[in-house]
């Protein structure tokens, strides 16, 4: 860890070591993502962009934490990974799960619209939608240990003070 | 109603009406009779008294019997009085050969004092060895033993150089004393108040009208003041001249012991205490003989203007002059004038106010202002006049405030802010004062602090403790615009920089709500050319640090705030070097991290490149969270260069913790970059530029 900070330290003192760093956006993980999914396209459209982050302020901060944490976009990743969806599978999958949360969908019926979504068979529906359900209930579980052991530094994992 | 005979009938109702008036007329008898007096008194012919035997009787027996005694007891107390002091003046205090029983005396105390050296050489021993205690270093050698020195050698001289300086005082008296000659004489053959009682060879219609009128009562009481004026005036004087040579060889000889103080820092008070009342009381003789040779040559000149006054008197008509006796009460009343103030400029002048004996005088003189309401007028007056001077109220405006042409005259002689600090002090007292006392009444409700109260505030004078106190409140409050912010600003850093900065520090509790972000910038950058190039002066210093200290937090100052703000400010702060400087560039940097790295790259001499200012921005946002970064301002977040510094985060925080995809029995884990991404979109998730500016880092 020490490297890391002496790192951190010093390579903007080294103009090439820092323009080495690189600058390029990486949106692989954009369709795994609740948030990120469509976000691209939306974001070009103010009101439509306005009204999106609108909504997400609007929800609880469990459900804001889902939505922006890159560990839920692991998580799907995993769950395509596992049960091999292709890519607008993917997309489908982290729609319903951002509409879940935004209310848009109903949480029961996750199950059935995931297989109506993702045009898959009931039984991996389900089993897909009880994975992101026990993501979610152990996220929201770390999320309150967290909470309760660090209450100042829940988004700051990247603070090196 | 009247009585009427005309029918020969006197009917009861006139007789009801007869009774009523003869009632009324017993109640108001006594003014009936007064009026019938003076009308008589008017109508009587005017000349001498020729008053009956018995009151010629009354008059000579008794009331001049009194006159006679009284005026006599005090004529001779003048001419006692008079005597003794111009024996007294003439008193040598150290005569030639010396006087046997100072210069044994003297000759004592030097010897004891001697002994005092050797404590001095152990003190500034133990001063030199302890040199680290604080506050020994006044006493080591090295800062006493020149001093130590002069005064072994001073001291054995100090009886002769007390002499030298009774010597000295004593040949200015003696000019004033050759000028008076005898003053005994000379003060009892021309003060003769006996002038101003009436006189029979009144002859004309004037001077009978004066005897009349004010010869009497008037001329009298006069003359009894202005005898036991001039026989106390004397008499003080006398005490004075009197005391002052024991008191002058007490201060001589224990003159050694003063030349000894000197050696000790702590005593060196009590040595230049000595000399100020050794020098006041020689100082005495000659400054009251002055005023005493005023007098008289004043006194001396009385016969030219008796004539003048007579002359005028005799040929003039009954109320075309003032009378004699006025006059020549007036004429005795200078010379009175003359002699008490000669005594007291003397007393004054010379240095008594060190002294119990101007205490007690001033006690006594208290003691009857207090009783004659002078006191209380005085400090009415006293009052007023600082009001006015203040400029305050309706006078104050046309008499009072600065002299015209001050602050010209103080530009082109480059005397910048200047002033004397201490009225500049007090006044920002006084107006603290005037401010609790509007406080007080708005808690209690007399007033409220609205548009009415403003329009009030601004009205009065800036300038004026009450108007200053209006608009602190007013500047507390958030309630001044932008361009009475200026405008007061402009006058106070000129004439008072205190009260500047002090109502720079009450705009500061009221958040300088109405003054723009952009203003403020630029009065405390003060850019030559620039409409605040007026605050570019020592006087607003104080002033613009408080402006910037204040930018430095303000979002809306801190969204215009450019390179040229900043290195103005820092300046102002002793730099980017000093402790102020740094924490100021720190302040700053939490919400404008791009400006301060422009400025950082400025001073470092560099070329603002977009890849240079992204490698500070870097240096000033690498240990910031996402919420801290959240918090930086929208022109911030709108900055390439930002962003740019931002993705360069991600990207070495991603490369220090890569992510790890999912293995048998372990989920995958983000990488740095990720987590730091995420807690940024978090963090910024209520504003959707900044949400679409960390989505796409």
């Amino acid at each position: 860890m020490d490297n890391q900070d002496n790192l951190f330290d010093t390579i903007d003192n080294d103009e090439s070591s820092y323009s080495s760093l690189s600058t390029e956006q990486d949106n692989s993980m954009d369709i795994y993502s609740p948030f990120d999914v469509d976000a691209e396209e939306w974001s070009n459209d103010d009101y439509k962009w306005s009204e999106f982050v609108g909504r997400i302020g609007r929800l609880p901060a469990s459900a804001q934490d889902v939505l922006f944490d890159s560990n839920a976009a692991y998580s799907i990743k995993d769950i395509a990974s596992n049960h091999e969806l292709t890519e607008d599978q993917i997309k489908n999958l982290s729609r319903v799960v951002r509409d879940t949360i935004l209310g848009d969908l109903v949480l029961g019926e996750m199950s059935s619209n995931i297989a109506t979504k993702l045009n898959l068979s009931n039984d991996i529906a389900s089993a897909i939608a009880n994975s992101i359900i026990s993501y979610s209930k152990s996220h929201l579980k770390t999320k309150r240990s967290q909470r309760n052991c660090h209450p100042d530094h829940l988004y700051s994992p990247t603070d090196l003070t | 109603m009247e009585f009427s005979w005309s029918n020969g009938y006197f009917t009861l109702d006139r007789a009801n009406s007869a009774i009523k008036m003869s009632r009324n007329f017993k109640k108001y008898r006594k003014y009936y009779l007064a009026i019938l007096f003076a009308v008589i008194l008017v109508l009587l012919p005017i000349h001498p008294a020729k008053a009956g035997w018995l009151a010629e009787w009354t008059i000579e027996h008794t009331f001049g019997y009194v006159l006679f005694i009284v005026m006599s007891v005090a004529g001779k107390m003048i001419g006692a009085l008079a005597t003794l002091l111009n024996w007294a003046i003439h008193i040598p205090v150290y005569p030639d050969g010396g006087i046997a029983v100072i210069d044994k005396s003297w000759e004592i105390m030097r010897n004891f004092a001697n002994m005092f050296f050797i404590v001095a050489l152990i003190m500034m021993a133990f001063a030199t060895i302890f040199d680290v205690l604080p506050g020994a270093a006044k006493y080591n050698a090295r800062a006493l033993f020149g001093r130590f020195l002069l005064t072994a050698l001073l001291i054995n001289f100090s009886l002769v150089l007390g002499v030298l300086v009774i010597q000295g005082t004593q040949v200015l008296s003696n000019t004033f004393l050759v000028a008076i000659g005898d003053m005994a004489n000379r003060l009892g053959q021309d003060l003769n108040p006996s002038q101003l009682l009436p006189s029979q060879s009144s002859v004309t219609a004037a001077v009978s009208l004066d005897a009349v009128v004010f010869g009497t009562l008037a001329t009298l009481i006069f003359s009894i003041i202005l005898i036991f004026t001039y026989l106390f005036s004397i008499l003080t004087a006398l005490i004075f001249v009197f005391i002052r040579i024991p008191i002058l060889w007490a201060l001589l000889i224990v003159s050694p012991m003063a030349w000894i103080m000197n050696v000790f820092p702590a005593g060196e008070g009590t040595f230049k205490k000595w000399w100020a009342i050794f020098f006041g009381w020689n100082m005495f003789l000659p400054i009251y003989l002055f005023f005493l040779y005023f007098g008289l040559y004043f006194l001396s000149n009385q016969r030219n203007i008796i004539q003048s006054i007579a002359s005028e008197v005799s040929q003039a008509k009954i109320s075309e002059s003032l009378p004699f006796s006025l006059q020549l009460v007036f004429f005795y009343v200078m010379t009175a004038i003359f002699m008490i103030g000669g005594t007291i400029v003397a007393m004054k002048a010379s240095m008594f106010s060190g002294t119990g004996v101007v205490g007690i005088a001033k006690w006594s003189r208290g003691i009857a202002a207090k009783r004659l309401g002078l006191t209380g007028a005085n400090q009415a007056w006293q009052e007023k006049r600082k009001e006015i001077e203040g400029g305050e109220g309706r006078l104050g405006r046309i008499f009072g405030g600065p002299p015209a042409g001050l602050e010209t005259s103080r530009r082109l002689l480059g005397v910048q802010g200047a002033g004397d600090i201490k009225p500049q002090k007090e006044f920002l007292a006084k107006m603290d004062k005037e401010a609790a006392v509007l406080r007080d009444q708005e808690t209690t409700g007399k007033i409220i602090v609205d548009n009415t109260f403003k329009a009030s505030a601004l009205r009065q004078g800036a300038n004026t403790a009450k108007g200053a106190a209006m608009r602190s409140i007013l500047y507390e409050r958030g309630m001044i615009d932008a361009t009475e912010f200026d405008r007061d600003m402009a006058e106070w850093t000129q004439k008072n920089p205190f009260l500047a900065q002090r109502m720079s520090e009450q705009a500061k509790k009221g958040k300088y709500k109405k003054v723009p972000g952009k203003q403020l910038n630029d009065m405390y950058t003060a850019q030559a050319g620039s409409t605040y190039e007026k605050y570019r002066t020592p006087g607003a210093t104080a002033s613009r640090k408080e402006w910037f200290s204040f930018a430095a937090e303000d979002d809306d100052s801190l969204k215009t705030m450019d390179t040229n703000n900043i290195a103005t400010g820092v300046g102002l702060h002793g730099g980017k070097d000093s402790n102020d400087g740094k924490e100021k560039l720190k302040t700053v940097a939490k919400k404008r991290p791009d400006v301060v790295a422009e400025y950082k790259l400025k001073e470092d001499g560099l070329t603002t490149t977009p890849l240079q200012l992204s490698r500070y921005i870097f240096k000033e946002i690498k240990n910031k969270s996402p919420i801290d970064l959240s918090k930086m301002l929208d022109a911030t977040w709108a900055n390439p260069s930002f962003q740019d510094a931002l993705s360069r985060k991600a990207s070495l925080l991603q490369r220090i913790q890569p992510s790890q995809p999912a293995r048998p029995g372990k989920k995958a884990v983000p990488g740095g970059g990720d987590t730091f991404k995420s807690g940024l979109k978090k963090a910024v998730q209520n504003n959707p530029r900044k949400l679409k500016i960390a989505r796409t880092i």
